[in-house]
């Protein structure tokens, strides 16, 4: 009964491919494994090999970025390390063409949906130490850089909510 | 025909094997077809894409693991992961990926976790390079793109 069950969120995976490049690409680059292995696969790798896998190409970037992969990652990497917690934070970045998506093009959408952004946490887990998340490099503060670069990222409160840990 | 407690598997090339039920049934697809019906008991059941090669293999690695399940003396836990060891070792990138797909059709866990992470630990602490030079994965990312990552990500490297 399990593996049915697993069955049925593989699938699940792959209508939400559907639309986007991420399958197709995977099983070039993986000689046509399907997506549901492929996410055996890449769920068992340890989260700071996950980030040289985002960019060793598009698809598997994408692969990785979309929701479902990261409670497959943090169930199977937990049963592989057992106690040892490692991790990795994944903030993603949002561009100003949100607020108009019907002027997103190919490049922006992608980095919309499709790239994880990690940074790492300094210290050993056991809590996240510093409740500001200066840590994240990419957390920026004040608006400034709002208006001298095109893109800006949501700040605090935004970050939070997009932020997710694997571990 | 195959005598009373054997099955017979034919692969998708033509080629017939001859196993114990105990050993055909550690994939949960071929025990529900069998449980469900009896002709597949009697009669030949075909292992829809899966060649003869990558079925020889798949019955090698479920004899020793249906024998050690049976006998846990002679086949200890230590010899199953020797023998386990072994097995992934000895495959090519085609065999694996084969093996994969085959043992993810018959539903055989075990033989599944273990190709899975064989090929994670492959990936493991590989740069990108690297990685798409293993698994001939071609690098579809713009310059444009590739510079932008860089950029964003260059604490991580």
């Amino acid at each position: 009964m399990g593996r049915r069950k697993n069955r049925s969120t593989r699938l699940d995976i792959d209508e939400y491919d559907d639309d986007s490049t991420a399958v197709k690409k995977e099983e070039k680059g993986f000689e046509n494994l399907p997506s549901d292995i492929a996410l055996e696969v890449l769920s068992r790798v340890d989260p700071q090999t996950l980030v040289s896998l985002g960019r060793v190409s598009l698809g598997l970037c994408n692969f990785i970025g979309q929701p479902e992969f990261e409670p497959h990652h943090s169930r199977n990497c937990k049963a592989i390390a057992g106690k040892t917690i490692t991790g990795l934070f994944l903030q993603e970045r949002y561009s100003r063409q949100e607020r108009h998506p019907a002027r997103f093009d190919d490049f922006q959408l992608r980095w919309y949906f499709g790239h994880p952004r990690f940074a790492r946490i300094v210290q050993q887990a056991g809590g996240i130490q510093d409740p500001s998340l200066e840590f994240l490099k990419q957390h920026q503060s004040g608006k400034s850089k709002t208006k001298s670069s095109k893109n800006f990222y949501i700040y605090a409160y935004f970050e939070i909510c997009s932020i997710s840990v694997l571990l | 025909m195959a005598s009373k407690g054997n099955l017979t598997l034919k692969s998708c090339n033509g080629k017939e094997f001859i196993v114990e039920e105990k050993v055909a049934v550690m994939s949960t697809t071929i025990k529900n077809m069998v449980d469900v019906d009896d002709s597949f008991a009697q009669g030949v059941i075909p292992i829809i894409g899966v060649d003869g090669k990558i079925l020889a293999k798949l019955i090698e690695y479920c004899k020793e693991h249906a024998e050690a399940d049976e006998d846990e003396e002679v086949k200890s836990e230590e010899y199953l992961k020797k023998f386990d060891e072994k097995f992934v070792d000895e495959l090519n990138l085609n065999d694996l990926y084969d093996l994969l797909k085959a043992s993810n059709y018959l539903e055989i866990t075990k033989l599944l976790n273990l190709l899975c992470q064989k090929v994670a630990s492959m990936i493991k602490g590989k740069k990108p390079e690297e990685i798409r030079r293993i698994f001939n994965i071609k690098n579809d990312f713009t310059p444009e793109e590739e510079e932008e990552i860089n950029r964003q990500n260059p604490w991580a490297f």
